[in-house]
């Protein structure tokens, strides 16, 4: 067998568990890409496993898939990077339904995943502009609950946004 | 099933911040909640012009050069002016509304004569506040 392995550094792994029970393994660098992971292990230093019961493994399992893929593309000093997770950002996010987006969303915010709340809440966004407000609430099943009257008003005054 | 309303409101106002200002303000007619957020956030409340439009005070004498557009004094074209004069702005034959930050306004200044009364104009005044609206 070669020795090969004298350039690769021994990586750290932790162990997340998420709320439903189910374990990653992740490689310290790649887990600590999240704010909320980096601070324990900051914090509780030796502690090897962390338990997250605010993410269920289906969607710890996706944001950890997006850690890795940024984790992985900024180890080489490629110039292209920056192109190549912006591409895999794009594939990330094109097909997400609506649930899977919402729970993403929220376990990137749990995590203090800075870097993925922006590209999912730029994705929401994209769902929002230059769009009417009759197809706002269609895309977000989001029933108006304004007295009759007090939507007009609203329009009236900011006409201008509405034209 | 999630909802959209499960999201809590400050990851609401991350995805609204990224909006434009028109998307901005369509939004507060989604729903109450909607516009309550947009009313309130601090951040999102910057984003929102101070000051759309309105008709130039009476009591404002300065001269006005036909390339300046008028300062402006009533708040939404509603209300009591908060401001009563906005520094003069360049005019150009119309004034979209193109954004809007730290309270800057914008508004279409149409085809009236810049001059005449009751012209539209659009100017900045650097405030943190959003209008009712």
């Amino acid at each position: 067998m070669s020795s090969s392995s004298t350039t690769t550094t021994t990586t750290r792994l932790l162990m997340l568990k998420a709320s439903d029970g189910v374990t990653f393994e992740v490689e310290e660098a790649v887990a600590t890409k999240l704010g909320a992971i980096n601070n324990m292990v900051e914090e509780e230093g030796s502690e090897d496993l962390i338990c997250l019961p605010n993410v269920n493994g289906k969607f710890l399992g996706m944001v950890l898939e997006w850690c890795k893929k940024h984790a992985n593309n900024n180890t080489n000093s490629d110039k292209g990077n920056d192109e190549v997770n912006k591409w895999w950002d794009k594939e990330f996010v094109m097909d997400l339904d609506q649930n899977t987006l919402y729970h993403l969303l929220m376990a990137a915010d749990y995590l203090s995943g800075t870097e993925l709340v922006d590209l999912l809440t730029e994705k929401v966004a994209s769902m929002i502009r230059g769009k009417k407000v009759e197809e706002i609430r269609e895309t977000f099943k989001i029933k108006s609950d304004f007295l009759p009257g007090q939507e007009e008003e609203i329009r009236k005054k900011n006409s201008w946004a509405f034209e | 099933m999630t909802d959209f309303f499960d999201i809590p409101d400050k990851i609401i106002a991350e995805i609204l911040l990224k909006l434009d200002i028109k998307s901005i303000m369509r939004s507060k007619c989604v729903s109450k909640s909607w516009k309550s957020l947009i009313s309130h956030d601090t951040r999102l409340k910057r984003k929102v012009p101070l000051i759309i439009f309105g008709e130039r005070q009476e009591e404002d004498h300065r001269p006005c050069p036909r390339e300046k557009l008028f300062s402006y004094g009533h708040v939404s074209n509603f209300g009591l002016p908060l401001v009563k004069r906005l520094p003069l702005v360049e005019s150009s034959a119309s004034l979209v509304v193109e954004g809007s930050d730290n309270g800057m306004l914008s508004k279409s200044c149409s085809d009236k004569s810049l001059d005449t009364e009751g012209s539209y104009f659009g100017g900045s005044y650097k405030a943190g506040s959003a209008f009712e609206g």
